[in-house]
């Protein structure tokens, strides 16, 4: 264990009260005689030494308010012991320390001048978007795959109008009665327009229902008829299909997959394996992946569809993902305390969604990329994130050529461990995820890459998204797109090339673009 | 007090499951669902995932034999993870000889009674 500075002049005083600290923490009999020291001596505990951090063992379980009984997540007795919230902050200082993927740029501050909550919002890097806190007792709800609550309408903001990007099979959206579809509009709910910011709340609340059976009306502007129509929609828990739509799309030179994946739910396994057995038989030539609502969930179902699209040629001896630490755990995963290893391909199927475990998984035989190895064309949008990206990164890892349709990707190439100290359970990015050849910096998303300095990039072209049309036919925007590029090896006129010579004019208008496809709803769900 | 009766019913139903034979159960669907049935689904669930409130589908276990359940998922907000690398629990619904359904963690091999459900094997449907 280190604890001094390494460019500390010695202070003396201070580290022989550090010293001393160590020694009742550690020099005293039995494990029960320890916790009682580490119980009564809050004055030695509590001093704040910049940037002198003791393990976060000696705070952890110290509470302002003690839980009492068994804990559910381990079905014992909780360890809460009276402490202060001095104890608590010290927590999550030595704990980010030591875990926290940026550490080293966590300015320390002393714990005694901050509430917890404050105190926790201190502990990160300016540009980490990715650091929140949850009640423990809510954090460990469970879910049946798939259900959430709401009215099966998926919302979509763009330039401050909410409009249905799809809506879910079987769900009050979905009633003949009200038959909601992608690009109608809401106008109002409960006869307050949407962009009433004073009442954003209430606009909010009703879009986005916390229990089944709550009953809200909406004004809606259909997209065909343009006709406003007012529905009344009943909240219920809703079952996610995760995969709507697959096609097969015949041209002059062979048959085009299209696959609209939108969520990697456990139940999207036999989803996945169906639509990809479907287009195997139909033997496409090209795929077009549509991930552009998709904001990841279980990565092993990501590994399988990664797999399914390089096949076992190009994935053999390549690794999906590998997780990275901050460089106090470059071979040792610090929470888990097992050895960090890479992460393969998963050939099989896991076993979910009635599927039986280790049968083979399909695999398609796609056309050659410009670089000599197989393409896929992904559809991407601002909610294409984690999971989905690791797809698109996995695939860059191991040179297949990845031809990105639509706006940037949320960027979210990290994870955690979520950390219950106290009953409040803490997300601090701990790793982020490399593909076969170590690159994991996308937090600013992907994107066409504009210059050929950015390898790390997909090739492809900005394309706005497209609700007057619906997903899966040939004149929607992005699908549209990605059949251009197939045919010609370039975006169409209205969209954004990755040609060298327009840097500077694509540069701007992509930032443009970036801004209008901002989704104030959603943004909050992608974490 | 409610609660506590509840657990200890299935608590008791669980004993008494162990002790039967495993031969002749079948995969099941239920015949039919309603929200007492779909409360006692909840309450099994919720019991066996040591108390965290089961938040299920209207048709549970009406399509499908098996329930995936997803751990972390808080039922009063959008917030997802969305990079999981934990696995799902999945339960089974069941049927024996004389037409007893169970609901079976298939992990643990642990099975509950079903007391107001009626179910049928999966490929009467």
């Amino acid at each position: 264990m280190t604890i001094f500075p390494k460019n500390n002049s010695l202070k003396f005083l201070k580290y022989s009260k550090i010293l001393l600290l160590i020694f009742f923490v550690y020099g005293c009999g039995s494990e029960n005689n320890n916790e009682s020291l580490l119980t009564n001596n809050y004055s030695y505990d509590n001093q704040w030494f910049e940037d002198i951090f003791l393990p976060e063992i000696n705070y952890k379980n110290k509470c302002i308010n003690p839980r009492i009984g068994t804990n559910p997540e381990t079905n014992n007795t909780y360890y809460d012991i009276q402490g202060t919230y001095i104890d608590e902050n010290n927590f999550l200082r030595s704990f980010s320390n030591n875990t926290y993927l940026w550490y080293d740029e966590i300015v320390d501050a002393d714990p005694s001048l901050h509430s917890v909550e404050n105190y926790f919002a201190l502990l990160k890097a300016p540009h980490d978007r990715f650091h929140f806190t949850y009640p423990t007792k809510e954090w460990l709800q469970i879910s049946q795959s798939g259900v959430s609550t709401g009215y099966g309408a998926i919302w979509i903001n763009l330039s401050n109008r909410i409009f249905v990007a799809y809506t879910e099979p079987n769900s009050p959206a979905t009633d003949s009665a009200i038959n909601i579809e992608r690009g109608d509009e809401v106008i109002e709910v409960n006869g307050i327009n949407v962009n009433d910011i004073e009442n954003s709340g209430q606009v909010s609340s009703a879009l986005y229902p916390s229990t089944p059976n709550q009953t809200h009306t909406f004004l809606i502007k259909k997209r065909d008829s343009k006709d406003n129509q007012i529905v009344t929609m009943t909240s219920a828990n809703i079952t996610s299909s995760p995969v709507q739509t697959v096609k097969t799309i015949k041209t002059d030179t062979g048959n085009v997959g299209y696959f609209l994946f939108n969520d990697h739910i456990a139940t999207s396994e036999k989803s996945i394996f169906d639509a990809i057995t479907q287009l195997k038989s139909n033997n496409i030539v090209d795929l077009i992946l549509d991930l552009r609502y998709n904001s990841g969930g279980y990565l092993a179902i990501a590994n399988q569809l990664t797999y399914m699209i390089a096949g076992p040629t190009y994935t053999a001896g390549k690794n999906f993902e590998t997780m990275k630490f901050n460089d106090k755990h470059p071979t040792t995963n610090p929470i888990t305390n097992e050895p960090i290893q890479a992460i393969p391909f998963y050939t099989k199927t896991i076993g979910l969604s009635s599927m039986d475990s280790n049968t083979d998984l399909p695999f398609l035989n796609l056309n050659l990329g410009e670089n000599g190895y197989p393409r896929v064309f992904i559809l991407t949008g601002n909610d294409t994130c984690s999971a989905s990206e690791s797809i698109i990164n996995s695939l860059l890892g191991i040179n297949i050529e990845v031809i990105q349709i639509g706006s940037v990707t949320c960027g979210k190439p990290y994870g955690f461990y979520p950390m219950d100290n106290c009953g409040t359970t803490y997300f601090t990015i701990q790793f982020k995820g490399i593909n076969s050849i170590g690159f994991g910096d996308y937090s600013d998303g992907f994107k066409p890459r504009m210059s050929s300095s950015e390898a790390n990039m997909p090739l492809g072209c900005i394309v706005e998204e497209d609700v007057q049309k619906l997903l899966g036919h040939t004149d929607e925007n992005r699908l549209s797109a990605a059949l251009h590029y197939r045919n010609t090896g370039s975006c169409p006129n209205n969209s954004l090339s990755r040609s060298i010579m327009n840097i500077n004019s694509t540069n701007n208008k992509y930032k443009k673009i970036n801004k209008l496809k901002k989704n104030i709803f959603l943004s909050n769900k992608i974490l | 007090m409610k609660n506590i009766l509840t657990l200890t019913l299935i608590s008791l139903a669980l004993i008494a499951c162990s002790s039967l034979a495993q031969n002749g159960y079948k995969s099941a669907v239920l015949i039919e669902i309603t929200p007492e049935i779909k409360l006692e689904i909840e309450q099994i669930i919720t019991a066996a995932s040591n108390g965290s409130k089961a938040r299920l589908a209207d048709n549970v276990f009406t399509n499908q034999s098996t329930l995936l359940i997803e751990k972390n998922r808080p039922h009063n907000s959008n917030v997802n993870i969305k990079r999981i690398y934990n696995e799902p629990d999945i339960y089974e619904l069941i049927i024996s000889d004389n037409g007893q359904c169970f609901i079976s963690h298939t992990e643990t091999k642990l099975q509950w009674f079903l007391f107001k459900a009626k179910c049928q094997p999966i490929n009467l449907q």
